[in-house]
């Protein structure tokens, strides 16, 4: 059975700049599915040409099972998009605001409903320009499930947000997933990925360069743990790289990098050493392999580049 | 319809609102009528000069509070974030031209009602002809104004545009400066502009028709109503063409072929109206 979202071999260009060159993913009902790269990878992009804001080059995109560029009316009754910012009149209030979207639609969820869900109740009757960028984005997700889609979008939903609101947008993301909606996520943030998504899709210049579970991704990276420590005397470098299972030994401001085949080991003999030396352990973590790793084995770039 | 009707009520909403959309929409026009009121001495007070007045406010509204309003609106997003909506951009437009119509219209009936008031002007003779006059006049315009926001990326360039269609109707179009002070040149070039029959439709309503020499007083009206309404669809059909959701998008190739269309159209209205005598020409004595 095909998936709620199906796109295959999408291209778009801007001129000279070809931004999307033969994206194909599929994403499966009530599931949360990330699109994860650097600024300018194309994400947007391919967001965008999902969403119907970009007339694709090439390829196909079917939602719902329908084609989406032919059925675009249809589609856009079923899904709901979150842009990376949404804004709105200076003088509508965010009850009016829901009220002329809500027209645009055969079927709404109930105004009041939303605003208590999204903590606006307080501002209902408040002039957008006098929202915090936190309420601009709680509106701007309730406009985007005033038609209780069954697919929703979302482009960099939480960049720019405080800590606070970050999470609570999180925990909406979630209850989507627990409402059985699907939700394509675009994002860079790694954590954000990891945190929320089921599955994940790394796109670079434009191409989808890895697809799985953020574990699957993980699993595949060629990156070692690493233990990162901070001792009362500075370490000998050498005597390091001598423990067991120890590949390499860094040192970063104090603080000393070791990448090892095997932690435990590693940790145990650590001990041992730090305990000869007489030297007092201040600081000891462990670092996993993370997606950023897998990024950067795939394109050579950080993620934030 | 729906859509239609709750965007339509919201942009009224809004428009009153904004203390500078209720400035230049009711604030200014009262003040073009206290220009014309105190400029021109004549009896029965005002009933020549109220087709220009109404004429000047409907183009205001035209040239820069419409196009204004959706270019910014345009230019902060609110557009791109309709265009995720099931609606098609028509419903929209058609919605945003009929809440301008609103506001014209009534800021007209206040110009009116002060000018029966405050300087004396007696009631239109016919409010029915002024009324059917004043929506072609509207209609003409808001067109020409969807074509100023289609082509304008900022509210800058809306103001520039606006002047450019604005300022040669005040000056020789028979609008600012009425037809029969104008030299005779100056009224050969207002025939091909549409606000002398914007301005001479209203004043028939106002005056009732006196009879012409020539006794083609009705079917000159009737020619003005259809220029109007020729210039209205054209317009707005270009209008809609050149459409854009964000200032982004490129105008299409194909944009100075509908302009240039919708000019030589004009044109041809022009050439018919000195062709079969619509358009009087007044000899200055």
């Amino acid at each position: 059975m095909a998936g709620k979202v199906v796109v295959k071999e999408l291209t778009k260009s801007y001129g000279a700049v070809q931004a999307v060159r033969g994206v194909s993913f599929e994403i499966n009902d009530g599931e949360i599915f990330g699109l994860l790269g650097p600024n300018g990878a194309g994400k947007t992009s391919t967001l965008e040409c999902v969403i119907g804001l970009r007339e694709p080059d090439g390829g196909s995109i079917e939602i719902c099972g329908l084609d989406a560029i032919r059925n675009a009316k249809e589609v856009k009754q079923r899904l709901g998009a979150v842009l990376q910012a949404t804004y709105l009149q200076d003088k509508i209030t965010p009850v009016e605001a829901l009220r002329l979207f809500g027209s645009f639609y055969r079927r709404t969820a109930k105004i009041d409903d939303l605003l208590e869900r999204f903590q606006l109740r307080e501002k209902a009757h408040a002039y957008f320009e006098t929202l915090s960028g936190g309420q601009r984005q709680r509106l701007a997700i309730a406009l985007a499930v005033l038609n209780e889609p069954e697919f929703l979008l979302l482009d960099e939903p939480t960049a720019g947000l405080d800590p606070q609101s970050r999470r609570e947008l999180h925990s909406v993301i979630r209850q989507m997933r627990s409402e059985g909606r699907t939700v394509l996520l675009t994002t860079h943030y790694i954590e954000e990925a990891e945190q929320l998504c089921d599955r994940i899709a790394i796109i670079d210049h434009g191409k989808v360069i890895a697809c799985g579970t953020p574990r699957d991704l993980i699993s595949k990276a060629q990156a070692l743990p690493r233990i990162v420590l901070h001792a009362a005397r500075p370490l000998d470098g050498a005597r390091l790289k001598s423990l067991a299972c120890v590949q390499s030994v860094e040192n970063n401001n104090g603080s000393c990098v070791i990448s090892t085949a095997k932690v435990s080991d590693s940790v145990i003999d650590l001990v041992k050493y730090l305990e000869t030396e007489r030297n007092e352990l201040l600081d000891l973590h462990i670092q996993k392999p993370s997606l950023e790793d897998v990024f950067i084995e795939l394109t050579g770039r950080k993620l934030r580049d | 319809m729906n859509g239609f009707l709750t965007h339509f009520l919201t942009t009224l909403k809004l428009n009153l609102r904004n203390k500078q959309a209720m400035i230049f929409g009711y604030l200014v026009p009262v003040f073009f009528l206290i220009a014309f009121g105190s400029l021109y001495k004549t009896r029965p007070a005002l009933v020549r000069e109220i087709g220009q007045i109404l004429t000047i406010s409907v183009l205001g509204g035209a040239c820069f509070g419409m196009p204004v309003a959706l270019v910014s609106e345009r230019e902060r997003g609110v557009w791109r974030r309709y265009r995720l909506m099931p609606i098609s951009p028509l419903w929209l437009l058609a919605s945003t031209m009929l809440a301008r119509y609103v506001i014209v219209l009534t800021s007209a009936l206040l110009q009116i009602g002060l000018a029966m008031w405050w300087y004396k002007m007696p009631a239109p003779e016919n409010p029915f002809m002024l009324w059917v006059a004043f929506s072609c006049t509207a209609f003409a315009f808001l067109g020409l104004g969807l074509i100023i926001a289609a082509v304008s990326n900022t509210t800058g360039a809306v103001q520039a545009m606006g002047q450019v269609v604005f300022l040669p109707m005040i000056i020789i179009g028979g609008v600012g400066v009425a037809m029969r002070l104008l030299p005779v040149w100056a009224q050969y070039v207002a025939t091909f502009l549409p606000g002398r029959y914007a301005v001479e439709a209203m004043n028939a309503g106002v005056m009732v028709l006196k009879e012409d020499k020539d006794g083609l007083q009705m079917q000159r009206w009737y020619f003005h109503l259809g220029a109007l309404l020729v210039m209205g669809i054209a317009t707005s059909l270009i209008g809609a063409k050149l459409f854009r959701w964000e200032s982004a998008q490129r105008l299409p190739r194909s944009t100075y072929f509908y302009v240039f269309a919708g000019l030589l159209l004009w044109a041809c209205v022009g050439g018919a109206a000195l062709h079969w005598n619509m358009a009087r020409i007044f000899v200055v004595k």
